[in-house]
């Protein structure tokens, strides 16, 4: 005799080949054999006539796992089923998680501060660009429109809430007092701010001293810098006494923020023989991820993510380049954490567009 | 950084082998569709002695050693080789100047 189990797989087998229609003949018959069964004007009569079609009785006959299994089979078959197989762990989530606190929480919705789409609409506003003076000037563009007077300014700012959304452009700014030495061409290099007497002596006849000792233990010669003043770029080139090149300008993009570039000779053209393919990125890599100086190198990334110093580096052709991107306050001192902006971009592409200016500055001699 | 950079760079064994593996796995998912595979063999074709112009492989990368590329690298990190450029907002002349003689002046 097959077990309730065998039986009930070769029932269970014969499923896909039962059709609906099939289902309902036999529910059918079934509920006229109930009936006639129950009926009690029926019931006395013992024999009944076969059918032609299937007994109902030959159901059950055939389902017999369906009415014969018991619990404790049920429970053996799921626990072989489930053999080998581990429970889950830690599936359930703690509830202070799910508070509409703790999400206020990890949203972070007190500091929250929702998107705007940028307005390009409003003109940025720009320092005019510098202009030579030159023989033959072009003619001058119309004049703006007289500025406000400085009195109105605060009128002009609770005039209206909408004036706050937008960059103010230059014709709406109040205007500058006008400075003592002001004039017309004022970036020009003959007319930019010299620095003072003092810090240049200081920086040129005082004796360089390095405060670490992993550089060197002798004296350092006393620097002196030959300052070159770029009329095309507005910036300043020197060249240090250790024949390092140092150039600089001074941009307003945001305060506060400065790129700093090291742009060196080498790049994939030097890689003349077949063992040093690769080298360079190779090498570049190397160094940025070594450790720097005594530092090692999960120092320096701790450092940086901690000052928001944004360290890239770069392999091209003729070049290699090691960027970084920071905020200074006072004293050159790293103090504060500033996310990269679209400004510090600019900032950063100002710095790359002075590299690719002076490469000609820089390899030439 | 820089400073420390130029003067004592650090050359890593551990760090070498992390990047040798990351260029590696930079091989294997590169974009491998039918115009850039066609392009980087009409590279070939178009320079078949000059093998800087097509893109290192993995097995190239394995074949690297450490001292090799420190020794190929490290000429580049020489002060005449270098120019720093300083662009931003920087509080006064003064502390740029003292900042960049005194801490890039190595």
């Amino acid at each position: 005799m097959q077990s309730p189990i065998q039986s009930y797989k070769q029932a269970r087998s014969l499923l896909p080949q039962i059709s609906a229609k099939e289902v309902n003949a036999l529910a059918a018959q079934l509920f006229n054999f109930v009936t006639e069964f129950t009926d009690p004007s029926t019931a006395s009569s013992t024999t009944r006539t076969p059918a032609r079609e299937p007994f109902p009785s030959s159901i059950f006959i055939a389902c017999p796992a369906t009415l014969e299994i018991s619990n404790q089979q049920v429970v053996e078959v799921i626990a072989r089923a489930l053999e080998g197989v581990k429970p889950l762990e830690f599936t359930a989530i703690p509830e202070e998680l799910i508070a509409p606190e703790a999400l206020e929480r990890r949203v972070g919705s007190a500091s929250f501060v929702e998107l705007q789409p940028s307005d390009f609409s409003a003109p940025v506003p720009l320092r005019p660009p510098h202009r030579e003076p030159s023989a033959i000037e072009p003619p001058p563009p119309p004049s703006p429109p007289p500025s406000p007077p400085r009195e109105s300014s605060p009128a002009l700012s609770s005039s209206s809430d909408a004036s706050l959304s937008r960059t103010p452009t230059a014709r709406e700014l109040p205007s500058a007092p006008p400075k003592p030495h002001s004039h017309e061409h004022s970036r020009h290099p003959a007319r930019l701010q010299k620095p003072k007497h003092q810090a240049l002596a200081a920086s040129t006849d005082s004796p360089m001293r390095s405060d670490s000792k992993i550089v060197s233990n002798k004296p350092l010669p006393p620097a002196s810098p030959t300052r070159v003043i770029d009329a095309k770029t507005g910036s300043v080139a020197m060249r240090l006494s250790n024949g390092m090149r140092l150039a600089f300008k001074h941009t307003d993009f945001e305060t506060k923020q400065c790129s700093i570039l090291l742009v060196g000779k080498g790049g994939f053209y030097l890689e003349l023989t077949p063992e040093t393919l690769g080298a360079s990125t190779v090498g570049l890599h190397t160094l940025i991820d070594s450790c720097w100086g005594d530092y090692p190198s999960h120092v320096t990334h701790k450092y940086c993510q901690l000052y928001g110093i944004s360290v890239d580096s770069q392999v091209a052709n003729d070049s290699f380049e090691i960027s970084f991107d920071c905020s200074v306050s006072d004293d050159g001192t790293m103090t504060t954490h500033t996310p990269r902006t679209p400004h510090q971009r600019l900032t950063y592409s100002c710095a790359l567009s002075l590299a690719r200016s002076q490469v000609s500055v820089v390899f030439s001699n | 950084m820089i400073h420390l950079a130029l003067s004592n760079p650090g050359w890593d064994k551990n760090a070498f082998e992390r990047t040798i593996r990351d260029r590696i796995v930079n091989c294997e998912t590169r974009q491998k569709d039918i115009a850039r595979l066609t392009r980087l063999c009409m590279i070939d074709v178009a320079f078949p002695e000059d093998r800087r112009m097509a893109y290192v492989n993995a097995p190239e990368y394995q074949a690297m050693q450490f001292e090799s590329v420190r020794d190929f690298f490290s000429p580049w990190l020489c002060p005449s080789n270098l120019q720093v450029i300083v662009v931003g907002d920087f509080p006064s002349y003064q502390t740029l100047v003292r900042v960049c003689v005194e801490c890039v002046c190595t």
